[in-house]
């Protein structure tokens, strides 16, 4: 094994080093550190990972690992340039989790466990990166799913924590069953599990496309699992209940990027009908998630539908053959995401500062609660504000440049192809205004407004004012927002072409220059739209009674209760387990056997009872007529002869008995006497 | 010299006995040894007429089948005068009479 | 001494069971040691003979041959003269290969742990511990028997100590579940009786038969050219029936050659018994035998009674060794003997199976105590058994035997964490108990590691079992036809299902408010002691283990599973095409 694959190795291997670390050492104090440092072991050795790799060849490394069969299970793990730049992200955001929660997370009595989690959250993260075998691959993105589970439950008491876990687990499961059927598939179509090895097997041999599209669409509802994609986002809005800063490292950067990762990975083998309900599922849920934040409060719950959105978004840029950009916008997403979680929890920190004892009932993640923070909170709303910008796609941002190439690509496929191409792309940009529109009524809601608490009706002595955070916690806010600057990937804020991420990763993209300008003036068209009637309703203050109306109409429920999916899921949920329990209760089949025998017995005897027995009661009423009859004929006649005769056999009996005496043993001998006789005359 | 006369004899000899026994004495032990001596003196007979026909082994066959049978009907009788025992705090034949008729 | 391996594996625990009888009642504290120690040297030996087990070599010629199997033992046993007949035969016939060897040593270990489970045991120790030691010797004992009477034999005699060890050790209600346990059992063992009877009537021994007609002296002289000529001899009707020597040794029962012409098994006879060809009747009943066992959704209702009641080291016992004795006897027997049945039910055993897969994660879902949510899991997981078997692919097959081999490490986990809150509490209700996590943090890790190992989550053993049998039912609608590519796909359903009642029971268990029912339990409930953290821990780790390393397992079973499913792919293609071409 030469240095780089050690360093590559140990990249992955460090933050699991650093859970067993924590195990074993296990004082509160320290856990922080040392998680910190592993993770910090794991940015350096994947940057020099990552210059290696950056325009040279991949490092692959390959065990033997299992022989079943003719068939060969070989292990490798592989950094090539796409794992290479999305192991430095999540490396990056991993490293500024940890820093914030070592703030933010001070004082709790679990947090051994928690940092455990943490590290072995990213060591799984790392491990679906460079798996190329898909078994491993899955075993990775299942326990990625797990750590999930437990983070998201990490308050144990908290009873919406832990459903919400579960949900997340059991909704994830959903996809993983289509992961499992797409493995099912390629097993049977190549032999092989080894991404590596069917790529190079693809074009060689004949293709069954059933098999494929089963495949593809295994893969799919795996991604649409682990990337929250209608229906199954279900899950990442509830499990905002976790931890905040655990909420940016799994729901916002890392985690639900892992199913776009595997689409990304797969797409050599999508078939165009797969590729088109991709699109179909991207747009919709690019559409209802930022749809849904329209109406939200909960600042978690907002930026968890925004998080829906534009993974919609990676999806659709999939969809259209666009996976180059999906990865971008996904690289993009992550940074500014990031920061918009660790920004929100530096607010909602502050703002458990605020509440006393008298309005201690009040949410401090309720947007309604917030405002004017732009005051207390300068330095979080820099980093902040910088990273809305990107999400809302403004000129200038990262953000803005990833979802141009994606609007690019979605517009040339609906210009070109039309039909439902032209649906999903009406979809795309829709949704782009109305991400705009919620963008700015969070900053609204938080910064702009005057502060909500001031206005509460019970406690207005008591105020607190919120404060700034500490350094640890805003730091990684405003550096994350930093980054969400173009200039962090091109030198031209309009042209994404020239980025150095999007030469690098070297996937072919189509060529649909002519619409690029097109888009480019749809997109800031679209966004200006959503800004303008942001600042119409929310600044302005115009526009109140149509508000108000608004407030109770079907669509704002609609937006509110997320298409009442939620619902349909408990339904289904209650179904099932109404089945289950409905089966446990009937009594058992062979309880029924049992019962059919005892009827069978008791209708027999009862047959027995009344129908025999009726003809034998006639029988037996004949009987005894003829009986007395006979019993007198009997008694007289012919017992006189029997009794004659046993008189006779009693006295010759007695002749006999008398003389041996009373002893059984004298009576043996008198036989044994008698047969000494017959014997004697016998011979 | 011992021939096959001799066999029979000790074998009358020892039936005698066993007769003898088994009807004399009170005590059911002692009437079972009895009983015993009889099995054995048939085995005994069993064994002398396998000479008659040596190349059949079944005078020998027999006298083991025998002895095994008696193995488990000692068992049971002496189970029997146990729990005779236990009941009538006796083992003596002539006290034995319940089932009689009276 | 190794020639004598196998049998003291199986007669030192039942000389065990007497030394436990024979010893005087002072000497009560030491049942339980003693019990250990015969079960510790049980896994010794498994260990050694696990450590010993040479894989397949290329020159061994074909599942047909004793050569295949390590370790033989190989007694005449029973010769039994029938005049005109011939004679009957049978031979105690112990032996290793790929499909035991692995249940032995899940059988060694999980004996080992219910043995120190049972120490909770305080009632008439004597009787338990005697006939627990009665169980482990005749459980080894059915593993090893090559010899169909032999493994009748075993197979009836293990019902036995079970019967009183559930009935007599259970709770309030383990009378009936015995009883229901026994009667099932017995049901299943005289099917199996009946074809065990029909095949001694059919089959032949060649290499006896030939020195029965003196073509050689002694059986040492046998050569391959001998039982050729015997066979022929026999197809051609050459050999009388006074020369017969019928057997019940498993490997000459299966070869077709051996079957005397015209008798009720052979392949040419056509009889047929409801519409079906005697052969296919004769497989379904001992498959149905074994489905019992095994159990197969209709016939499953004893599992969660006999769960419910029984004590925590037979709910150990009986989870984690004797249903997989189903499966073994399945592979060993059903599948062995009679591939072309195997071949003809494929479908309706695929169907069972998913049915198994997803009938048990049903009710699981609806059940309300531990014990029963994990019986019905095990229904659950021996559904995949069945399916993995069903598809006659090497991948399907090794992977039912891993499953059945994870799913006895696992479920012996599982009940023993059952067993942790009954021992204390004595109630397995599971709305009885909330927010365990906070007052027993042990426990609460052993048993989330528990419930995701047996969720099948990825990185322990119940995954690898269950992805290799869904990619080997897969590729047998490609490979042999057998299962069509729907039925598997239904059946990843039950990864769903498993993961939603696993994960409600363990939210309502160990999550959410601290709550117990009485607050009497307040001082019972402590966290794991030693002893329960030895026995978990062990286990935790091998199914860690197997599910990163799984070629532990897969290189003991591979090359005996591979000659399997060729056999019944290829001979049991054949003897279908005799069956009904003739």
């Amino acid at each position: 094994m030469n240095s780089i694959v050690f360093i590559s190795l140990l990249a992955v291997i460090s933050p699991l080093i650093g859970v067993f670390l924590i195990q074993l050492i296990g004082k509160s104090a320290l856990v922080d550190k040392i998680g910190t440092t592993s993770i910090g072991i794991s940015i350096l050795c994947n940057l020099f990972m990552f210059s290696h790799v950056w325009g040279g060849s991949p490092i692959s490394l390959t065990f033997d690992w299992l022989q079943l069969g003719e068939h060969q299970f070989e292990l490798t793990f592989q950094w090539n340039v796409l794992s290479a730049v999305i192991l430095t992200m999540v490396s990056i955001i991993s490293m500024f989790v940890h820093i914030f929660s070592s703030a933010y997370m001070q004082g709790d009595p679990d947090l051994k466990r928690y940092y455990s989690l943490l590290g072995l959250f990213t060591f799984a993260m790392f491990g679906v990166l460079i798996s190329d075998h898909l078994i491993f691959l899955y075993l990775f993105w299942e326990l990625v799913g797990f750590c999930s589970y437990m983070l998201i439950g990490f308050w144990r008491k908290k009873e919406a924590a832990v459903s919400a876990a579960k949900k997340a687990f059991v909704i994830n499961r959903i996809g993983d069953a289509g992961f499992m059927v797409a493995l099912m598939a390629l097993y049977l179509q190549f032999n092989t599990l080894s991404l590596s090895e069917i790529q190079v097997s693809f074009q060689s041999i004949d293709l069954d496309s059933s098999l494929l599209v089963l495949a593809g669409i295994g893969v799919m509802l795996a991604a649409m699992g682990k990337s929250a994609q209608i229906p199954f986002a279900v899950w990442l809005p509830d499990a905002m209940q976790g931890p905040t800063p655990v909420s940016a490292l799994i729901h916002a950067a890392t985690m639900v990027a892992a199913g776009i990762y595997l689409l990304v990975k797969c797409y050599f083998f999508l078939p165009d009908s797969v590729l088109l309900c991709i699109a179909l599922v991207g747009g919709i849920t690019a559409f209802i998630g930022a749809f849904s934040a329209l109406t939200q409060y909960d600042i978690k719950r907002i930026l968890a539908f925004s998080t829906i959105s534009q993974l919609g978004y990676m999806m659709l840029s999939i969809g259209v053959s666009d996976p180059s950009s999906s990865i971008y916008h996904l690289i993009t997403h992550a940074f500014f995401k990031a920061g918009l979680f660790l920004g929100a929890g530096a607010v909602i920190h502050s703002m458990h500062q605020v509440s006393c004892d008298i309005c201690k009932g009040f949410d401090p993640q309720d947007i309604r609660w917030m405002g004017n923070l732009r005051k207390h909170m300068p330095k979080t709303l820099i980093g902040f504000s910088l990273c809305l910008a990107g999400l809302a796609g403004v000129p200038f941002t990262t953000g803005f440049l990833s979802k141009d190439a994606i609007l690019t690509s979605v517009l040339a496929k609906g210009l070109n192809d039309g039909g439902i191409w032209i649906f999903i792309m009406i979809l795309g940009f829709l949704a782009a205004a109305l991400t705009a529109f919620y963008c700015l009524r969070m900053f609204y809601h938080i910064f702009l407004k005057d502060l909500g608490i001031a206005n509460h009706k019970v406690c207005q002595e008591c105020l607190v004012l919120p404060k700034e955070v500490g350094t640890r916690m805003y730091l990684p806010v405003m550096i994350l927002g930093f980054c969400s600057l173009w200039i962090s990937m091109t030198l031209n804020p309009f042209n994404t072409s020239g980025s150095w991420l999007q030469q690098g990763i070297g996937i072919p993209t189509l060529d649909h220059h002519e619409y690029h300008i097109l888009a480019i003036v749809l997109s800031v068209g679209m966004l200006l739209l959503g800004l303008f009637i942001g600042y119409m309703i929310f600044i302005q203050n115009k526009a109140q009674a149509l508000k108000k109306s608004l407030k109770v109409s079907f669509l704002y429920k609609l937006s509110f209760h997320f298409f009442y999916l939620d619902h349909l899921y408990k339904f289904g949920a209650k179904a099932i387990i109404t089945t289950g329990e409905r089966l446990d209760k009937i009594p058992h089949a062979d309880e029924y056997f049992v019962k059919a025998a005892v009827v069978t017995s008791e209708f027999i005897r009862g047959f027995d009872d009344k129908v025999i027995d009726f003809f034998v009661k006639c029988f037996a009423v004949g009987n005894v007529v003829i009986g007395h009859v006979l019993a007198w004929f009997d008694k007289e006649i012919i017992d006189g002869f029997v009794k004659l005769f046993t008189r006779f056999m009693k006295l010759l009996g007695d002749i006999f008995r008398k003389p041996q005496g009373e002893r059984s043993q004298s009576m043996i001998a008198w036989s044994m006497v008698l047969i000494a006789i017959v014997i004697g005359i016998l011979i | 010299m011992v021939t096959f006369l001799h066999y029979m004899l000790a074998s009358a000899f020892l039936f005698s006995i066993g007769l003898a026994i088994a009807l004399t004495k009170r005590s059911a032990i002692v009437a079972l040894m009895g009983v015993e001596l009889m099995l054995n003196a048939a085995n005994i007979n069993l064994v002398a007429f396998n000479l008659k026909n040596p190349a059949l082994a079944d005078g020998h066959a027999f006298a083991i089948f025998v002895i095994v049978i008696a193995a488990a009907e000692v068992c049971v009788a002496l189970a029997l005068i146990i729990k005779l025992f236990q009941y009538f705090k006796s083992v003596d034949l002539h006290q034995l009479n319940q089932l009689k008729e009276k | 001494m190794s020639q004598l391996l196998l049998t003291l594996l199986v007669f030192v625990p039942i000389l065990g069971t007497f030394v436990i009888l024979l010893l005087p009642d002072s000497m009560k504290n030491m049942f339980g040691k003693i019990t250990i120690g015969i079960n510790s040297f049980q896994l010794i030996i498994a260990t050694y003979i696990i450590s010993k087990y040479e894989g397949l070599h290329e020159t061994m010629n074909g599942v047909l041959s004793l050569d295949n199997y390590q370790f033989l033992e190989k007694y005449d046993w029973i010769q039994l003269n029938l005049g005109s007949f011939g004679k009957l035969t049978a031979e105690y016939l112990l032996g290793v290969d790929g499909l035991s060897n692995s249940m032995i040593l899940l059988a060694a270990i999980v004996l080992l742990i219910g043995a120190i489970s049972s120490l909770e045991i305080k009632r008439k120790r004597r009787g338990f511990y005697a006939l627990y030691l009665l169980l482990s010797g005749t459980i080894m004992g059915c593993f090893l028997a090559l010899d169909f009477f032999l493994f009748y034999l075993f197979f009836e005699f293990m019902l036995l100590p079970m019967y009183f060890l559930i009935g007599i050790w259970g709770g309030k209600n383990s009378e009936y579940a015995s009883i229901k346990f026994f009667i099932y059992t017995l049901v299943g063992s005289i099917f199996i009786l009946v074809i065990m009877i029909a095949l001694a009537a059919s089959v032949i021994d060649p290499s006896a038969t030939a020195v029965q007609l003196g073509l050689v002296n002694h059986l040492d002289q046998i050569t391959p050219d001998i039982i050729s000529k015997v066979q022929t001899m026999l197809i051609s009707g050459e050999i009388g029936q006074s020369d017969y020597v019928r057997t019940f040794t498993l490997v000459h029962m299966m070869d077709a050659k051996n079957y005397i012409p015209d008798s009720i098994l052979s392949l040419d006879y056509g009889a047929t018994l409801f519409g079906t060809n005697v052969r296919f009747v004769a497989f379904l009943m001992v498959f149905i035998g074994f489905a019992i066992k095994l159990p197969v959704v209709p016939l499953h209702t004893w599992l969660p009674d006999a769960h419910v009641e029984a004590p925590t080291s037979i709910s150990v016992v009986l989870a984690g060794i004797l249903l997989k004795i189903g499966g073994y006897g399945m592979l060993r027997i059903a599948y062995s003997v009679f591939p072309d049945g195997a071949q003809h039910f494929a479908w309706w055993i695929a169907f069972g199976g998913v049915v198994s897969i997803l009938y048990g994660a049903f009710v699981a879902l609806g059940t309300h105590n531990l014990k029963r949510l994990i019986a019905y899991s095990s229904v659950s997981h021996m559904g995949f058994v069945m399916l993995g078997i069903a598809s006659l692919t090497a991948e399907g097959v090794s992977g039912a035997i891993f499953q059945m081999f994870s799913h006895g490490v696992i479920s012996s986990a599982l009940f023993l964490i059952a067993g942790v809150l009954y021992y204390r509490t004595g109630d397995l209700e599971i709305e009885s108990y909330s927010g365990l996590s906070s007052k027993m943090p042990k426990y609460t890790m052993l048993a989330t590691i528990a419930f995701f190992a047996s969720l099948g989550l990825p990185g322990f053993s119940g995954f690898m079992a269950e992805l290799f049998v869904f990619l080997g039912a897969f590729n047998s609608s490609a490979v042999n036809h057998l299962i069509p590519r729907w039925m598997t796909v239904t059946a990843v359903l039950g990864l769903v299902l498993s993961a939603a009642y696993y994960l409600w029971a363990m939210q309502r268990i160990f999550l959410g408010k601290y709550f117990l029912k009485k607050e009497s339990w307040e001082s019972l409930l402590k966290d794991l002691t030693p002893r329960e953290l030895l026995m978990l821990a062990p286990l935790a780790i091998m199914t860690l283990a197997l599910g990163i390393y799984p070629k532990l397992l897969i290189n003991l079973i591979e090359g005996s599973v591979t000659e399997l499913v060729e056999f019944a792919n290829y001979v049991g293609a054949d003897y279908i095409k005799t069956i009904i071409g003739g």
